[in-house]
């Protein structure tokens, strides 16, 4: 780490973007007490990690890497090893630790013995564990990381339900559409320092050109083409696909408004129309370019 | 079920260092009582046992009637007993955490690694002394059985073999602090006990130099206790020829000085062994 300096606000669901070897994994590491920094501090909820780790983890729930666990525990001894060191009662253990269960889809296995799990079933039970103790802070790091197309949406269904709920999350994670799709909030490091660090919205707005993939009943022939580079805002367009193209596109959402009703009357019949997270990838690699 | 978690104090409700210790240990010795380590051991008890027993009476030797005497042929392998429970048991106890990546899921949680190394040396130890109550138990059953008596000296022994037990079980932690894989530290422990420090205190006695703080020397006490009265160091000459003659002791471990030495180990092997697993950061 270099002189790295983040505040994740209160409340904010936060991003924590980095290339590999930018130093996201040991900013966490260093926050759960995992590795000890050779100078600096962390503060959760104003306890410092270093000086008091018992008491700074004590309203935390982490998820670190893909952590492994005790092959011969069930999921439910699991949730009840880890209520216990947190002071949950068994009562209490037993019946979050059945919702929980529940929620990450593991209700039919919560007796078997975690040994033979997937790597997505563990992914989840380590999620389900990390809010066993209703913690006001999360931290994640790349939860959906090594996992299966199905797990990464079943992990990242369970990450948007956080959203309801009185919390603080920082969520490590290389893929900008996830994070684009879950945070509110972004922090973007390299090297161990501090790139960007704000609201999702205001870094999105500092990016003018937005990427928006459409989706259509009829195909985008060559005789619209001048058509659609007409339309107001519309910077260029790639065809993906025999049903498919996407716009470089500079507006606000009224303008966006506007293009789907024009591309509605070039006679495409539009399926779908959605920005994509390409427009945080612009920015990540120009903030990522700049810092070399 | 993802109720607002605000209205949840968890500094307030967050258990004591001690209850926490006592949590890690129960769970510590579930995974004991799981694994095939265990059964195995118990595999090996029952064979020494049936061996032991069984032996002396298909060769047609007349037992003893001495139940000391009788005793003393169990707590013969008491010594590689507590090597080997040692070894299953605290050879890997601290390193799998980090080589199975279990410290992940563990270390993230408000509890202090102190906290977590005194309470696998715990359940370890639970382990050790259950495996020992439960071979000298039933040796003395077998004893009562053939000679229709039993001699206190047995549960001495026993004391010490736990003494010792607690001593070996240390040194596997303190070694399992040091080493990054499970295998080397569980090849290490059990060479360490099984031949370096033995080799150490045969060597030793040639420099006429005792050899009372090495461990195993130490470990002696459990057999010699059986033997009454109990041995003291003696002198032997050896003819060279040419009227030369050349001394060489034979030491015998004293009790209380053994149980010093075990203590010790325990005390600078533990403290040790936390000091490093304080110090150990959770790398992939």
């Amino acid at each position: 780490m270099d002189a790295l300096d983040l505040n994740v606000p209160r409340r904010s669901f936060m991003g924590f973007l980095g290339p590999n070897g930018a130093g996201k994994t040991t900013t966490i590491k260093i926050v759960t007490n995992m590795l000890s920094a050779t100078s600096g501090r962390a503060y959760i909820n104003g306890v410092s990690v270093m000086e008091d780790p018992k008491t700074a983890l004590a309203d935390v729930g982490a998820v670190v890497e893909t952590p492994e666990f005790y092959p011969y525990l069930t999921p439910m001894e699991t949730l009840h090893y880890l209520g216990e060191l947190r002071g949950l009662s068994s009562c209490e253990t037993t019946n979050r630790g059945r919702d929980l269960l529940d929620l990450v889809k593991l209700t039919d296995w919560r007796e078997k013995r975690v040994g033979k799990f997937s790597k997505g079933m563990k992914q989840r039970l380590a999620i389900a564990q990390a809010l066993l103790s209703q913690p006001s802070v999360i931290i994640l790091d790349e939860p959906t990381s090594g996992l299966d197309p199905r797990g990464m949406v079943e992990v990242r269904d369970i990450l948007k339900q956080l959203h309801k709920l009185d919390v603080t999350v920082l969520m490590s994670s290389h893929l900008l559409n996830e994070v684009q799709e879950i945070c509110t909030d972004v922090s973007l490091i390299n090297r161990g320092r501090l790139l960007r660090s704000g609201s999702v919205a205001d870094l999105l707005d500092e990016v003018k050109a937005r990427k928006i993939d459409v989706r259509t009943l009829r195909p985008l022939t060559p005789d619209m083409f001048d058509r659609l580079r007409a339309v107001p805002g519309v910077k260029g367009f790639a065809v993906t696909g025999d049903l498919s193209f996407s716009l470089d596109f500079e507006g606000e959402e009224d303008a966006q408004a506007r293009l789907l009703i024009e591309l509605q009357n070039l006679g495409l019949m539009v399926v779908s129309f959605k920005e994509s997270g390409l427009a945080l990838e612009s920015l990540y690699m120009s903030l990522i370019m700049e810092s070399r | 079920m993802m109720e607002a978690a605000s209205v949840v104090n968890n500094r307030e409700r967050l258990p004591s260092d001690l209850q926490q210790m006592v949590t890690v240990a129960k769970y510590d010795v579930l995974k004991h009582l799981r694994s095939k380590r265990l059964l195995g051991l118990v595999i090996l008890e029952a064979l020494l046992l049936g061996l032991t027993f069984a032996l002396p009476l298909l060769l047609g030797v007349d037992p003893t009637d001495d139940p000391a005497g009788y005793m003393s042929a169990f707590v013969s392998w008491v010594e590689i007993l507590v090597i080997i429970g040692a070894t299953m048991f605290a050879g890997d106890a601290i390193v799998s955490e980090f080589q199975s990546r279990t410290g992940y899921l563990l270390f993230p949680n408000p509890v202090k690694r102190s906290t977590i190394f005194v309470g696998k040396y715990l359940s370890t130890l639970g382990i050790i002394v259950l495996m020992l109550v439960v071979y000298y138990g039933v040796a003395a059953a077998l004893v009562f059985a053939m000679t229709g008596g039993g001699t206190l000296l047995s549960l001495y022994s026993m004391l010490l073999a736990c003494a010792y037990g607690a001593a070996a079980a240390a040194l596997g932690f303190l070694i399992s602090s040091v080493f990054k894989g499970s295998t080397g530290s569980l090849v290490l422990t059990f060479f360490t006990l099984f031949m370096i420090l033995p080799m150490i205190a045969q060597l030793l006695p040639a420099g006429s130099i005792k050899p009372w703080f090495v461990l195993t020397f130490c470990g002696h006490v459990i057999s010699y206790i059986m033997i009454s009265p109990y041995p003291t160091d003696l002198v032997d000459s050896i003819s060279l020829g040419n009227g030369e003659f050349m001394e060489y002791w034979t030491y015998y471990p004293d009790i209380g000085g053994s149980l010093a030495v075990m203590g010790g180990y325990v005390l600078i092997c533990l403290a040790l062994g936390m000091y490093l697993f304080r110090r150990k950061e959770m790398v992939s």
